[in-house]
């Protein structure tokens, strides 16, 4: 793994993003705050960039089970805050206000690559890690959050495979999930997720929500209208667009080629990441590698497709772009972790050599 | 590697739906992006209000709750019109006519169901609008008369601005459905009432919803106007008036109409200016119906004419004031000249046939013998007393701050061929000399040539406001401040005219108006009229012009009534006489 092109990447995305978010939302509002957001995560990404996922794993278990409790506290009434009709948000006085099911999604990829650390994860393993993720899946489809539950699925779905768990098992799991899901879906929720392939039919809803968003990204053109310039972007017809949407103002006011700048960068960390969860050597970093990819590939990817109506629209949001400080803190942090992984990877060569060196000399 | 694979098939499709969208699709979707669209909407600043001089609330504006609605899409069965007749407090036949031709004539054009809501309507309306689909409460602001009804010629009254005013007002910020002052000071100073009006940037989607609301400019509250006039002295200059009005009317059988004029006699402050009959304007502030407005101006009284400013009649014998003032200035004659009259002129008859005899210059003002000014006005001749009677102020506005003010014919040999055709004859002066034949005036140019009379030569801009208030009390115009000019005469020859005008209400033809409280100077006019269409029975137009105190004139008061037979001194001095007593009796209402 390149560091300087993880960097590049890095805070090219963190730009782009910001930028998008400060041109909606304003630099009073949305701007400022994004910004310390930003600049928190990469505190913590340096602090854990310093030392070996390794040495943390211990937290594995108590910070899942926090995260359950949060989960857990969220749902109580008055405790939870509800936006939109669903409660996320855990406010902690003047430390500002959390979103747990953020801090669930790591939670989780530690929890997985503790039980999958195993050298060939059997069964138990694969009910054990099947019981985690149910538990979490649960609470976050009880706010309801459907986006993030199946982020914590992809999760499950991307590190079993990793990790080499029964593939029966997961197959059966995928298949049957996605065959009972209509039964277990209300019709609106249904609705919902399909009104992307005929957006025209809901004009008032979640469809105009598309609508606008590639109207938006539409009449972005090759270049764009230039930042602060989108006609819809900055008069508020992309509701919220510093949120899931964000995409949009990107498309708007940057055109095709920030869109595929974007694109590009995303890809370039992407492959950065991979790389290091291939070549760890650690089992249990390169499952925490793997589970951190999968959370910030399953997550961009999802959001793009559901921005430009290629998917259904769950709240997912853009790693890195959408405004939200939980989300901002997770992702800069998993990042941190991969390097953290990358270190010790990149001192193990060092070790390699001095064996090759010492070879010649043995025979 | 298949992830490799799968990863970079996403990418393509992903970067390919960029593509397709940002450059193939680009023109359709910027197009549709377009119809989204931010409009501006202007709100319309509260307009200023109208004061007295000393401080009351004359026109104030009241909120005016409509009740609105697209025919069409409110129910408009018999079951639902019948709740909404009640709700409004109409007759639940006539509402139910009135939608129905609404819906005949366009069903989606916005419908006023009602106008002028009381409270308790409001209140009633706004239950119903929860179940009526497309009905709105419409706040909007209309003129309240907070004084009463009173001068309501001069506040004037406010209508929808019409094609050729928008066009004209286009410039200035004025808008269509704008409404504008359309008579009276409402009208004079609307750019200074008005104020500015508020911008507002609303971003309205492709199915017309209001998405965000950015106001870019607040309104700006419209000027206050604090006029000269008195309220008090207003009504009672009006109630005086309608007296004398009434008792004509009785006595003749015949509506007739008359003015007055109150003005400080320095500068040309208005203290009330009163024409008869008035009209209602309410009518106007809500909104006149096209019945109500032809009923009004067809009546034969004319209620809608400013008589003040508006009415140009024949000065009669008040016009010695200026024949007199001339031959003074050109020394044809001075105070202590005594003139001889026989009771005619080269045909002309004196107004006391049988002749005044031999008479001082005082007299002749005081008896109003028509012998001496037919004398004065030969031997002026038509050029130097038509000019002195310019420079005096006839024959051209006085510039009143009120709309429509006439301007009155001072008549000269070159007027008279181009208008008349004809060339002009000495009998012409002699009539011109004691303001008959062509000379027509106002009654407030009238008031200016008295307060020349009486201020010693000062050609006053009569002004009815005082000061222009700017919302955060400011002061921005003082109009009619200063005088339009100043007369080049001795200053005892306008107290010779003062004498004889003081002699007319001691022993004279004023009489009438001798105040127990105060020293009146004045002089009468009465107009002989030939009968004609107008004025059937050829009644007489009477004139009282006057100031007080005499030693130092303040004010000035011009009474004039239309076909009120008899003469000045019996019809006009009596009304002036009841506005000094006010001003000046126990009542003190100057002070
Ligand atoms: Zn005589």
């Amino acid at each position: 793994m390149s560091l300087r092109a993880v960097v590049c990447s890095l805070l090219g995305l963190l730009t782009v993003g910001w930028l998008a978010v400060w041109s909606s939302a304003g630099w009073a509002g949305e701007g400022s705050k994004q910004l310390t957001h930003i600049i928190m995560g990469l505190g913590l990404l340096g602090l854990c960039a310093q030392s070996r996922p390794l040495s943390i794993r211990w937290l594995s278990t108590p910070y899942f089970f926090a995260s359950a409790l949060a989960l857990l506290l969220v749902l109580i009434p008055g405790v939870g805050q509800t936006v939109n009709g669903s409660q996320r948000w855990l406010s902690l006085g003047p430390l500002g206000t959390w979103q747990p099911s953020e801090f669930a999604k790591l939670a989780l990829i530690l929890m997985l690559a503790r039980v999958y650390q195993g050298r060939k994860p059997g069964w138990k393993a694969f009910f054990t890690a099947g019981a985690c993720t149910g538990l979490l899946f649960a609470l976050i489809a009880k706010q309801p959050d459907l986006g993030t539950a199946l982020v914590l699925g992809a999760i499950f779905a991307g590190m079993s495979w990793v990790a080499g768990a029964p593939f029966l098992g997961l197959f059966t799991l995928i298949v049957g999930g996605a065959a009972l899901a209509p039964f277990v879906l209300h019709d609106y929720q249904k609705n919902r997720l399909l009104i992307f392939l005929h957006p025209e039919t809901d004009p008032r809803g979640l469809g105009y929500h598309i609508t606008q968003s590639q109207l938006a990204i539409g009449s972005g053109g090759w270049v764009g209208q230039g930042l602060g310039q989108g006609a819809l972007s900055q008069n508020g017809f992309v509701p919220e667009n510093w949120t899931d949407f964000v995409f949009s103002v990107i498309g708007e006011e940057l055109g095709l080629l920030g869109c595929w700048g974007l694109l590009a960068l995303g890809a370039l960390l992407a492959v950065q990441l991979l790389r290091v969860s291939w070549t760890c050597r650690d089992r249990y970093e390169a499952l925490v590698c793997s589970g951190v990819c999968t959370l910030l590939g399953f997550q961009g990817l999802t959001n793009l497709c559901m921005t430009v109506g290629l998917a259904p629209v769950v709240g997912i949001p853009l790693p890195f772009c959408t405004y939200g400080g939980s989300a901002m803190l997770i992702n800069l942090v998993g990042i941190g972790l991969v390097m953290g992984a990358a270190q010790a990877d990149n001192a193990a060569p060092k070790l390699q050599e001095l064996l090759k060196k010492t070879e010649p000399e043995a025979r | 590697m298949s992830l490799a694979g799968l990863g970079t098939a996403v990418m393509l499709v992903l970067g390919g739906r960029f593509y397709q969208l940002e450059v193939l699709r680009h023109k359709e979707l910027l197009h549709k992006a377009q119809s989204n669209s931010v409009f501006t909407e202007y709100t319309t600043a509260p307009r200023g209000r109208i004061w007295d001089r000393h401080g009351k609330l004359l026109v104030t504006n009241e909120p005016d709750f409509q009740l609105e609605g697209i025919p069409f899409e409110v129910p408009h069965d018999a079951k639902h019109l019948q709740q909404l007749a009640l709700a409004t407090g109409q007759p639940p036949h006539k509402l139910k006519a009135r939608v129905d031709k609404a819906l005949k004539a366009g069903p989606l054009e916005p419908f006023v169901f009602a106008r002028a809501l009381n409270t308790p309507q409001v209140v009633a309306a706004t239950k119903l609008l929860p179940q009526y689909k497309g009905l709105k409460l419409v706040i909007r602001e209309r003129r309240r008369f907070a004084g009463g009804l009173h001068a309501t010629h001069s506040l004037g009254y406010m209508g929808e601005i019409t094609a050729e005013e928008l066009k004209e007002l286009r410039p200035k910020g004025y808008m269509g459905l704008d409404r504008v002052g359309k008579e009276g000071l409402e009208r004079t100073y609307d750019g200074w009432l008005r104020g500015y009006k508020g911008v507002s940037k609303i971003s309205i989607d492709a199915l017309g919803r209001t998405v965000k609301t950015n106001q870019v400019r607040p309104p700006k509250p419209g000027c206050d106007l604090k006029l000269a006039l008195d309220w008090e002295l207003q009504k009672v200059a009006e109630s005086a008036l309608q007296e004398m009005l009434d008792t004509l009317r009785k006595e003749n059988g015949e509506l007739s109409g008359g003015s007055v004029v109150v003005m400080e006699a320095q500068t040309g402050a208005v203290r009330a200016l009163v024409s008869l009959p008035q009209y209602d304007p309410r009518p106007f502030a809500r909104g006149i119906t096209q019945k109500e407005y032809t009923r009004l101006i067809n009546q034969p009284n004319l209620p809608l004419l400013h008589r003040a400013v508006q009415t140009i009649a024949s000065p009669g014998s008040t016009f010695k004031l200026v024949t007199s003032s001339a031959a003074l200035s050109h020394g044809l004659c001075s105070a202590g000249t005594v003139f001889y009259c026989g009771g005619s002129y080269a045909g002309a008859n004196c107004f006391v046939t049988s002749g005044h005899g031999s008479i001082g210059f005082e007299g002749s003002l005081a008896h109003s013998c028509d012998v001496v000014y037919y004398m004065l006005g030969v031997k002026l001749g038509v050029d130097r007393l038509s000019r002195h009677a310019q420079n005096m102020g006839l024959g051209a506005p006085t510039g009143i701050d009120l709309p429509g003010e006439s301007h009155g014919i001072c008549p000269t040999p070159d007027w008279k061929w181009k208008n008349i055709g004809d060339k002009w004859y000495e009998g012409d002066t002699v009539n011109f000399s004691i303001g008959q034949g062509f000379l027509l005036v106002t009654p407030v140019q009238m008031a200016v040539v008295c307060a020349a009379v009486a201020n010693g030569g000062k050609i006053v801009q009569p002004h009815l406001v005082q000061q222009v208030v700017s919302y955060q009390g400011r002061i921005m115009a003082r109009p009619g401040f200063k005088p339009r000019r100043r007369l080049k005469l001795a200053g005892n020859l306008w107290a010779a005219v003062r004498q004889g005008m003081r002699g007319a209400v001691l022993y004279g033809t004023g009489g009438a108006c001798n105040s127990e409280y105060v020293h009146v100077a004045g002089k009468t006019g009465t107009v002989e009229n030939m009968p004609n269409s107008e004025n059937v029975h050829g009644r007489n137009h009477t004139w009282f012009v006057s100031f007080a105190p005499y030693e130092h004139p303040e004010i000035v008061v011009v009474v004039m009534c239309e076909k009120s037979g008899g003469y000045g001194g019996s019809r006009c001095a009596p009304v002036a006489r009841k506005i000094y007593d006010y001003l000046y009796g126990p009542s003190q209402g100057i002070r």
